[in-house]
């Protein structure tokens, strides 16, 4: 056998070699990840797995040719080519793989949450691998490519958190000892449309007019406008004039 | 807290008695659909603001009253208007939405439809007969309402057991007390964990998936 034969041979066992390490290793990583991934949802953990292992085969495949070109430049060159064609053809479609990574391992929303992402607003049907589908209040369906949703803030709508909300109100002309009673009467009539009792954080005096700082805890946030019109309406009725921040 | 209530049964009764509980200066307003338990309810909890309204009309109030309700109940004697009511509550954004189920079997449907708090009166049925019997592996004796977890028992019957819940408690450093064989509460020490004893510790779903099947125990 001649050093040529022997060095050919050589090249073609590493190269077998080099395809079946990488299906193997894909395989095993696949494996891998669906069981640490399974918890994002088993559809979203098998795409990604078999995403690494087709990345894994071919790159064995590159190295096997690598191995029995004689012209490892070019083929690494040709290699890189096509990889970057192929990146920039689709990177629309890889932008949105990576938004369904971020939405299904940072978990802003899940399905059946009302979202607001930039003007759209809707409940969450299904996250998918390209795109989140909402339906409007108006019960038009709406597509966003999850793409999106790594540039634009999503605004979760189904916290049931209570808001804190802090106003404050002027009231001008006003006799300082019944301030204290007036406030607490209207707060009375707000009362059932708050998650607490509403609190008074501070009274201050000046010579025309009075600043009341008040602490209210709302769930419904769309409910703030309503309770700055009740408050303004129960002062009126007491002949009290306010201005409200 | 604006609390509407729709139904005025059995399951209504409850919720409101809850309701007021938890916030006694709220409001409350219950929707029913005939006149003689809209009587009744105004009768017995006289705190209520009653609303006698059409099957049809309840998600036209829900749509014009959006902005001021924070938690909807869908308590009625039918699932499918249960569903139907909760839909159109997390379709106009209402901040809590509640649905009670008559049916344990219709609680998948509700899953489906993407109903995050779907309560299911029956399903202490289950854990309560296990425990009054004493005879159960695991039992998952709560399940939380906001995510998915619960309190879950163990019943020490070998030591296999007791080393797997141990490490189990160890590895995860999970909360948990635990009951002798006598029904008295121990103190919360590994070391105090024995034979016989029953195991209460709060895990998520998630951690007690490999735990169960590790033991062999029956998933709840």
């Amino acid at each position: 056998m001649t050093p040529e034969e022997y060095s050919l041979i050589l090249r073609i066992v590493f190269a077998v070699l080099s395809i079946i390490l990488s299906v193997f290793l894909g395989s095993k990583l696949r494996d891998i990840i669906i069981e640490n991934l399974s918890k994002f949802g088993h559809a979203f953990a098998s795409k990604f797995a078999e995403i690494l292992r087709y990345f894994l085969m071919i790159l064995g495949a590159v190295i096997a040719f690598s191995i029995l070109s004689l012209d490892v430049i070019i083929l690494t060159a040709i290699s890189i080519g096509i990889f970057i064609v192929v990146l920039i053809s689709m990177r629309e479609i890889f932008s949105n793989y990576a938004g369904e990574i971020y939405v299904r391992i940072r978990r802003p929303f899940s399905e059946g949450d009302f979202i607001k992402i930039g003007e759209f607003t809707g409940r969450v049907l299904s996250i998918n691998s390209q795109d989140v589908e909402l339906v409007s209040i108006e019960g038009e369906r709406i597509i966003i490519p999850n793409q999106v949703f790594l540039k634009h803030p999503v605004i979760n709508k189904s916290s049931t958190m209570p808001t804190s909300i802090e106003l404050k109100i002027t009231i001008k002309d006003s006799e300082p000892e019944k301030v204290e009673e007036t406030i607490t009467e209207v707060l009375n009539e707000i009362r059932p449309e708050l998650f607490e009792d509403p609190r008074i954080t501070s009274i201050t005096r000046t010579d025309d007019k009075t600043e009341v700082n008040l602490l209210l805890h709302i769930v419904n946030q769309r409910k703030m406008k309503w309770i700055i019109n009740k408050l303004s309406g129960e002062f009126h009725k007491k002949g009290v004039e306010i201005e409200i921040e | 807290m604006r609390s509407i209530v729709i139904g005025g049964g059995h399951l209504a009764y409850f919720t409101i008695t809850t309701l007021r509980e938890i916030d006694p200066e709220g409001k409350i307003v219950v929707i029913e659909f005939t006149s003689e338990k809209v009587e009744m309810v105004k009768k017995t909890f006289p705190y209520t603001e009653t609303l006698l309204s059409s099957i049809d009309k309840v998600e036209e109030y829900i749509t014009s009253n959006r902005s001021l309700i924070d938690a909807l109940v869908s308590a009625t004697e039918s699932d499918a208007l249960n569903l139907k009511y909760a839909k159109h509550s997390i379709i106009n954004e209402i901040p809590i939405v509640i649905t009670v189920l008559n049916n344990p079997l219709n609680e998948p449907i509700f899953i489906k439809e993407k109903i995050k708090y779907i309560i299911n009166p029956y399903k202490t049925i289950g854990p309560k007969v296990k425990e009054i019997v004493n005879k159960f592996r695991v039992n998952k004796i709560y399940e939380f309402s906001r995510f998915d977890g619960g309190i879950y028992a163990f019943k020490i019957e070998n030591a296999e057991t007791l080393h797997k819940i141990r490490s189990f408690i160890l590895k995860k450093d999970l909360p948990f007390f635990t009951v002798s064989i006598d029904n008295k509460i121990k103190s919360s020490t590994l070391e105090n964990i024995e034979l016989g004893d029953t195991v209460y510790v709060a895990c998520s779903d998630k951690d007690i998936k490999d735990l169960l099947e590790k033991i062999g125990g029956e998933k709840k």
